[in-house]
């Protein structure tokens, strides 16, 4: 597992039973040590090469189990432990071509220790960073160029 | 027995998220520390908790009866934020801190530490099976969410008033900082682009006065010190005004009256210097007052260093760790005897 946010492994596209490229994914892991339950994230936009994917174009998969953004703010069962990263899948058809791509994608999370300004909708806004950073809970946006050969 | 050692899993988070240390090299470690005990995060450690799988949990005892450890302390945090659109029921919080007390029953541990802020009326409707359980529940007091915060308060009152031995306190010596945290500052300076020397100058002279900037914001009607305020020049002097204060430097007998409800103590770590001290705060004084108070409980390494170490520098927890460690239990040898 990287340090960094957005996971060097993983970055491919992805395609269907027949083989058509349907889309593309990339993992990130979690920047908190405790881990959180799925409707504590607050899942953001992607750009890629500033084209915008928003929140419901993406799903996320954790062990095996993909799940959608309205499936993940009603999962307070299922816990995203810090030692797994997630995978995120991406739908577009025909994928990324080859090539680097600049990968730039936000998401939050709420704690349970959180000071209160910091748990306002405006302050967990995954696409902007928190007004105040507080390096255990992370940044919320994050960026990395990788490569799809 | 008198005061023990103990480590919190938190100071070595990295060494287990990276998979550099498993659960039984981080035993192993605190063993070879002679350290008396281990405080656990469950969340962070157990897959499934508080609801752990069989499996799960026959892993931790095996790894008890190889290692044999004193069990400190087990850390629960309350998810009362668990939904977007609204916070738990008080009604949900009670069950989900039942499951907690079970679970700490379940791996051994007789001491729960609760995060700052959850709520006082947690405390009466939980008593009766933390009875049962033989599992203490104590709030942390800690730097920025403690005296004086609404929360803090409330639970202090309740305590008081419910004056059971399964309900006490966890102060964390975040409370008792003497100097402002060097490594904290360093990161200001060289990744946010640059303290103005003078917010440095000025905090240094504040905790010498014996005060700090918790105390001093307080007092202002907006919330910030005004000379503080006034030497924010840039970026990274906000950052860095907005964390400092979030240390506190108080006197320790401010817990005089509390002392009897102490049940752990989180002996906070921000930098060990080359001389074998915590760079902020006196160990030795700290030691020496609950000795004096008669405290037999756990003193429990927690390494929030950890967050200021420089990008793309390791993060010397095992180093920080052990030299805290060898303070810890050189000054409970010399104040024991």
């Amino acid at each position: 597992m990287d340090r960094q946010v957005i996971q060097s492994t993983g970055f491919h596209n992805i395609k269907d039973s027949t083989g058509k490229i349907t889309g593309f994914t990339f993992r990130v892991r979690l920047p908190y040590y405790r881990g959180v339950y799925l409707s504590q994230l607050r899942p953001g936009t992607l750009f890629v090469d500033g084209e915008k994917f928003t929140k419901d174009e993406i799903t996320w998969v954790f062990g095996g189990e993909e799940y959608t953004n309205e499936e993940m703010a009603e999962d307070y069962k299922t816990h995203w432990c810090p030692t797994q990263t997630a995978e995120l899948r991406v739908a577009k058809e025909g994928g990324l071509a080859q090539g680097f791509h600049d990968l730039k994608y936000g998401f939050s999370f709420e704690s349970s220790y959180m000071p209160p300004f910091l748990e306002s909708d405006e302050a967990l806004d995954p696409d902007r960073e928190s007004p105040v950073f507080m390096p255990e809970f992370g940044h919320h946006v994050n960026e990395r160029r990788l490569l799809i050969v | 027995m008198g005061i023990k050692s103990s480590i919190s899993l938190y100071s070595l988070q990295y060494q287990y998220l990276w998979g550099k240390m498993s659960l039984a090299d981080i035993f192993q470690f605190a063993k070879n520390l002679g350290t008396d005990g281990i405080e656990l995060l469950p969340d962070q450690m157990l897959h499934g908790a508080p609801e752990p799988e069989e499996d799960t949990l026959r892993m931790w005892d095996d790894l008890v009866t190889k290692y044999p450890m004193g069990l400190a302390s087990d850390d629960v945090f309350l998810n009362t934020n668990l939904f977007a659109n609204r916070e738990l029921t008080k009604r949900e919080c009670v069950a989900l801190m039942k499951k907690e007390i079970r679970l700490a029953h379940r791996l051994g541990f007789h001491t729960i530490r609760m995060v700052s802020m959850v709520p006082a009326w947690i405390l009466e409707p939980c008593l009766e099976l933390a009875v049962e359980q033989d599992v203490t529940l104590n709030i942390e007091i800690h730097a920025g969410l403690g005296f004086g915060v609404k929360k803090t308060d409330e639970y202090i009152e309740e305590m008081l008033r419910l004056t059971s031995p399964y309900i006490g306190i966890v102060p964390d010596t975040s409370l008792f900082m003497r100097r402002a945290p060097r490594v904290m500052t360093e990161y200001c300076d060289r990744v946010l682009g640059g303290l103005n020397p003078d917010i440095v100058k000025y905090t240094d002279e504040v905790f010498e006065s014996g005060t700090d900037f918790f105390q001093l914001n307080r007092k202002s009607k907006d919330g910030m010190d005004p000379k503080l305020k006034s030497l924010i020049k840039n970026d990274a002097d906000a950052f860095y005004a907005s964390n400092i204060s979030g240390y506190e430097n108080r006197s320790l007998h401010e817990l005089d009256d509390l002392a009897p409800y102490i049940r752990h103590v989180h002996f906070k770590l921000y930098e060990m210097t080359k001389e074998g001290e915590e760079y902020s705060i006196d160990y030795r004084e700290i030691l020496q007052y609950l000795h004096d108070h008669g405290y037999q409980g756990y003193v429990s390494t927690e390494y929030e260093g950890n967050r200021w170490v420089l990008p793309d520098h390791e993060i010397p927890e095992i180093e920080q760790v052990t030299a805290h460690q060898k303070m810890i239990q050189k000054y409970i040898r010399e104040i024991e005897g």
